[in-house]
């Protein structure tokens, strides 16, 4: 679905990433993971389409040409004196999206019908977190990036967040996400790329992590062992 | 686009600034000016003790126009004068119609003033020129009834009164120059309406900038990432910032002009106001957007676009007081604009 040929970002200078080949395919479910400052978040933006890669190629075959991408950024991005319900509308209207069964569905999973009237300034950051959520998925996109999405989210919501991002998965959604959060990983995650400064070290497969053979996590770099004995 | 109305319009800081500022501005400042205007009514008293219709007549016409608050008795009170609650007595001599009819008119008025008087002497330029109509249509008729016994006095007076209203057979293109030789067409309340446009574009420019926070806290929380993904997503959150802030501004300015004309009909018509002021507020809207843009930092935006203010609003003073020759590069300063 996405290819990336020795794909680079260069700032001020400085290179963000550099030479970074990776493949998603439909349906996948990647956590891109590492250290604060490896390049995560750019490459999520990278593969998003939202920035331009300095050096390399992106490549991206969608089914459908109109909106096939869903983003939900790192901060809570709603208009603060909106209800939850003027969000719904006002996506729905910028997205033209007019399938009410899968936003209706969407409303129960995530919670949202006991929110509807209320204002995003007035909600808990869990709350928040959830619309945040739900407005980026509005659309049925085809593949969601989500960058550290669930930061601040209490256990329920987060349940519920899962619950329905594992839904869409299996469905047929693509997941790439960035976070820290191992109990996320360990929920959504169905593949793991590890990034150290701007390059993908390790490309991993979740069901094979607790299989690792001793001679594999001695040959991985510092990060992939530390995450493979955590999860061991 | 209501979506975006309704989260930039309805907080708490944004009604503030909207309302409470400029009703706080108005309720201080208008006592204050009606005041002034108040100040304006020179009180001035006159005395006709044989209550003559051509008096009636004339005090109608005197009061017509000027900002004279005229008092009419039968006895002359000279201790009204000394109180100071008069500027000025004129007494009217008892035969004034007749005297008038007969073309004399000498002494007609008997001016009685006190010695700290000050604005009296422009109600008796006025008198006199009031009164000078009166006495020519006099004499016109009177002409006139010394050829022909065809006409009626009365009707050959009245006919008189056209030459002056209501239909003028001919008007004068009042012009005249200025120390640098140019021509100055009703400067002075060219400029004073050019400076109450000032301080509502000034208004409007900050509230301008204060709508950019909006754009800051957007981009911070990453909104224009989230829809740059949807078809002109990005460009349509900027074109409906524009339109909210034209909206809120031209209402703005439509409310304050409505409320200045109220006060003074001389001071700016609403017409006036979009006409001038309209375009200026457009192209700043868009310069502010601009800047926005240009400016990553919320920090820089402000110092740039509160520059501009500063610079804009000296470089207005400097060519109203005649400090800067009008130059090509004076149209930057979109303020300029308006004089």
């Amino acid at each position: 679905m996405i290819r990336l040929d020795d794909v680079g970002y260069k700032k001020k200078g400085k290179h963000i990433l550099e030479g970074v080949n990776a493949h998603v395919e439909a349906g996948d479910s990647i956590c891109l993971f590492g250290p604060n400052g490896a390049g995560k978040s750019t490459l999520l933006k990278v593969m998003a389409n939202l920035i331009k890669p300095t050096v390399g190629v992106r490549h991206f075959h969608p089914k459908e040409e109109k909106h096939p991408i869903g983003y939900i950024p790192q901060q809570v991005a709603l208009f603060n004196n909106l209800t939850v319900k003027d969000h719904l509308r006002f996506y729905q209207k910028m997205t033209k999206k007019h399938s009410t069964n899968y936003i209706e569905e969407m409303k129960l999973k995530l919670g949202l019908n006991e929110i509807l009237s209320k204002r995003v300034d007035q909600l808990s950051g869990g709350m928040m977190r959830k619309v945040n959520l739900a407005v980026g998925l509005l659309h049925e996109p085809e593949i969601v990036f989500l960058d550290e999405a669930f930061v601040g989210v209490d256990l329920a919501a987060k349940h519920d967040m899962l619950k329905w991002l594992n839904q869409l998965n299996e469905r047929g959604v693509t997941v790439v996400f960035v976070t820290h959060d191992w109990h996320v990983i360990n929920q959504l995650a169905k593949k793991m790329w590890i990034l150290e400064d701007g390059r993908i070290t390790d490309q991993v497969k979740m069901s094979e992590i607790n299989h690792l053979s001793s001679q594999k996590i001695a040959e991985g770099t510092a990060l992939s062992k530390m995450f493979a004995l955590r999860m061991q | 686009m209501r979506w975006v109305w309704k989260s930039m319009l309805f907080s708490k800081v944004t009604m503030v600034i909207l309302l409470v500022l400029p009703i706080l501005f108005l309720s201080l400042a208008l006592p204050l000016f009606k005041s002034t205007v108040e100040d304006l009514q020179v009180p001035i008293m006159l005395v006709d003790s044989s209550e003559q219709t051509m008096v009636e007549e004339l005090v109608d016409e005197l009061e017509e126009t000027e900002p004279f608050s005229l008092q009419v008795v039968n006895n002359l009170d000279l201790d009204v004068l000394a109180r100071g609650e008069v500027e000025a007595i004129f007494e009217v001599t008892d035969d004034l119609e007749t005297r008038i009819l007969d073309g004399d008119t000498d002494e007609l008025f008997t001016w009685y003033r006190h010695e700290n008087s000050f604005a009296d002497g422009l109600f008796k330029e006025h008198l006199a020129s009031t009164l000078m109509e009166m006495i020519v249509k006099a004499e016109s008729a009177n002409l006139v009834m010394s050829q022909t016994d065809t006409f009626d006095w009365d009707e050959v007076f009245h006919y008189g009164q056209r030459y002056f209203e209501p239909d003028p057979i001919f008007q004068m293109d009042f012009q005249s120059f200025g120390e640098y030789g140019q021509e100055e067409t009703h400067r002075q309340s060219e400029q004073s309406t050019a400076m109450y446009l000032l301080i509502i574009w000034t208004y409007c420019w900050l509230l301008m900038i204060y709508f950019t926070n909006y754009i800051y806290h957007w981009r911070g929380q990453q909104l224009f990432d989230r829809l740059s993904l949807y078809r002109y997503g990005r460009a349509k959150l900027y074109l409906y910032w524009i339109i909210v802030v034209l909206v809120i501004v031209f209402g703005f300015a439509s409310v304050i002009g409505a409320i200045l004309h109220s006060i003074d009909s001389q001071m700016v018509t609403w017409w006036q106001l979009m006409n001038e002021l309209g375009p200026v507020l457009f192209i700043s809207a868009v310069l502010i957007l601009v800047s926005s843009l240009i400016c990553r930092t919320r920090r820089g935006m402000l110092a740039s676009t509160l520059s501009y203010l500063l610079g804009s609003v000296s470089v207005f003073w400097f060519i109203s007081w005649g400090w800067l020759a009008d130059n090509w590069f004076n149209y930057f300063f979109i303020p300029v604009w308006l004089l």
